[in-house]
């Protein structure tokens, strides 16, 4: 047996606090990452309560169609004498919504497929063949296919856009498994008699995570994009869901009257998707031990 | 040499890697026993086979592209050739604990390495987490890692080549092993934190009272701490003796080779140190000759055509050379060898 240890460390010694706590506390001290953050809580703050914050968005008001900014309507009327202020505040509803669906969604099927296709041979090859078959059909291409063929809807959207999302995920995971699986750590826990599964779990799934965590907040940002495709291609959309592809595609025939009309939900969306890609690269660093800045 | 009852048997253990048609040998009857408390030392260039040795013996080789035949791999009273995976799971970790080379990239990265000393325990021996970690606390202590309660919690990267090496050992220690495998667990460090790694090595052996099989190519790092020596070179093993026997009166040519190349005393300091022409043949050596007959200072026309056949030269010593008498005189002036005599 093992021998006693000569003297027994001081127990007044402090554990140190739990390091993904740690990791993501410094990432929070970064003005840019808090700035990112304060923008993103603030379109949540705006898609939970956009009843709250602006009026109707479906008020149909012919007689004040196409009026600019006044206090009644902050950013002013569209075609129909709908609030645009209130259109594009209840349309992040549905970017949030889509984005965040998406990105989980496509993240749990394409992890499990994933981890499979890279630990089984054959199933692998036969699973690859088949995510190789469906990288082939243009993306948007495919959504538009599902989209026309489900009841409009916003979970249509999201399945059509989830679905073409899925391989990406998939070829990521299994890529990073296969250069994980060689890993020496993996082989010491085989040495040291670790069974099939806690190695997937324990070894093999954490060190896989960090890329998917940056492939699901870019899919959640090109989820967003597609979801304004959709939206402005008038597929999938219901059109009492007010969302900022369909505002833009309305603003399109109004561009020379009014440009603003198009300008308000094109700037949220491409704000929205910056951050949510710049936050994306900021979680994968936090997440990752060896690039956190703490020292013992 | 056989002991009572050996940690570790092996007898005529070959391993192929391959398609069938051409398969490349690998292992070709390699015999050895590890005695109770001993440090076996497996010597050799890379390439001749010491690592895949210990694979063979672990189970670790693929299957589909490995092809193992062996007379005994006997772990005690267990027999690892009949060992369902199962079994082998519960000797990995448990019975035998190994150390690898490289202890960089040796520890999974993403948990602290109080954690990973404890899954060890808690797969094993069934601790529950709270238990296991007091034992990885202790176990940090025996492997003399300093302030062990804050390292605990440390991640693997925030520890030095050294330090992450005495984790992987407190890791392989963790169940109280009969037999640590290390298969060349300096390699990676420099050269002050080598000698301490093997000092502790060698002492945790004395105190635990396990076997170890020390794989390395570094006869400096045998001559301070084996007791015994396997000498390997392409799949085969080509001398085996006691420590000082072997460098005393060392009998193979290949050892002979690997004994010229250490750095001499004072008197050779300006001289080229001596090398072995050529390389470890990539394919195995005729099946009806000596592997190193090419390379060899000492080569007999016979050397190429007829295999040697393992000789007895005293109780513990024996070799496969057909030259050796020559072999130990040429090298009795050596500097390494007269420190010996």
């Amino acid at each position: 047996m093992i021998a006693e240890p000569a003297a027994p460390p001081p127990a007044n010694c402090p554990r140190r606090r739990h390091a993904t706590m740690e990791a993501l506390a410094s990432a929070l001290r970064e003005p840019w990452t808090l700035l990112c953050l304060l923008l993103l809580a603030g379109f949540l703050f705006v898609a939970f309560f956009a009843g709250m914050v602006a009026g109707d968005p479906l008020a149909i008001n012919p007689a004040q169609r196409l009026k600019p900014p006044s206090a009644q309507f902050p950013w002013g009327t569209d075609h129909l004498g709908r609030d645009v202020f209130a259109r594009a505040m209840h349309g992040t509803r549905m970017s949030l919504a889509v984005g965040a669906s998406v990105a989980l969604l496509s993240a749990i099927p394409g992890v499990a497929i994933g981890i499979f296709a890279a630990m089984s041979r054959l199933g692998g090859a036969l699973v690859m063949r088949i995510i190789d078959a469906m990288m082939a059909i243009p993306a948007v291409l495919l959504a538009v296919a599902l989209a026309a063929l489900l009841q409009p809807g916003l979970t249509t959207i999201i399945i059509a856009i989830t679905i073409p999302e899925i391989p990406r995920m998939v070829r990521l995971v299994r890529a990073v498994v296969l250069s994980v699986r060689q890993q020496p750590y993996v082989d010491a826990a085989i040495a040291s008699g670790t069974r099939g599964p806690t190695l997937v779990f324990r070894h093999i799934l954490p060190n896989t995570l960090a890329p998917v965590i940056v492939q699901g907040t870019y899919a959640a940002a090109s989820a967003i994009i597609a979801a304004a495709l959709l939206s402005f291609l008038g597929v999938g959309t219901p059109p009492d869901l007010p969302n900022w592809g369909g505002m833009m595609a309305d603003a399109r025939r109004y561009f020379q009257q009014d440009p603003m009309l198009m300008a308000y939900p094109g700037m949220l969306l491409s704000v929205l998707v910056l951050i949510t890609n710049i936050l994306g690269d900021r979680l994968s660093d936090a997440l990752d031990p060896r690039k956190s800045t703490r020292k013992i | 040499m056989i002991t009572a009852s050996p940690t570790l048997s092996v007898r005529d253990l070959s391993v192929s890697f391959g398609a069938t048609g051409a398969r490349l040998q690998a292992l070709d009857r390699v015999s050895f026993d590890v005695a109770r408390g001993e440090i076996l030392a497996l010597v050799g260039e890379s390439g001749c086979g010491k690592s895949v040795t210990m694979m063979a013996i672990l189970g670790l080789l693929p299957e589909r592209v490995a092809r193992i035949e062996a007379q005994r791999i006997q772990l005690g009273e267990l027999d690892l050739r009949k060992a369902t995976p199962k079994a082998l799971r519960t000797v990995r970790g448990r019975r035998i604990g190994m150390i690898f080379q490289d202890p960089m990239t040796s520890l999974t990265p993403v948990h602290t390495v109080g954690f990973q000393i404890a899954e060890v325990m808690r797969a094993h021996q069934g601790l529950s987490r709270r238990a296991a970690q007091a034992r990885a606390l202790e176990l940090l202590d025996l492997v003399r890692i300093p302030d062990p309660r804050r390292r605990l919690d440390a991640y693997p990267h925030e520890l030095s080549g050294g330090m992450r090496q005495r984790v992987m050992i407190a890791i392989a220690l963790a169940c109280a092993p009969e037999l640590l495998i290390a298969d060349e667990p300096t390699t990676a460090l420099d050269v002050t934190v080598q000698a301490q790694i093997m000092e502790l090595i060698a002492d945790l052996r004395r105190e635990m009272g396990m076997s170890v099989v020390l794989i390395t190519h570094d006869l400096g790092v045998v001559a301070t701490t084996a007791d015994r020596v396997a000498v390997m070179y392409a799949g085969r093993i080509v001398e085996e003796a006691p420590v000082a026997d072997l460098f005393r009166n060392p009998s193979h040519g290949y050892t002979a080779g690997l004994i010229r190349s250490l750095p001499g005393g004072e008197t050779e300091r300006q001289t080229r140190l001596a090398e072995i022409p050529g390389n470890v043949p990539r394919f195995a050596a005729p099946p009806n000759a000596c592997a190193f007959t090419e390379r060899c200072a000492f080569a007999l026309p016979g050397c190429a055509t007829t295999r040697p056949p393992d000789e007895q030269i005293s109780q513990a010593h024996r070799c496969a050379c057909f030259n050796r008498e020559a072999v130990a005189a040429a090298l009795r002036d050596t500097p390494f060898v007269r420190a010996w005599v």
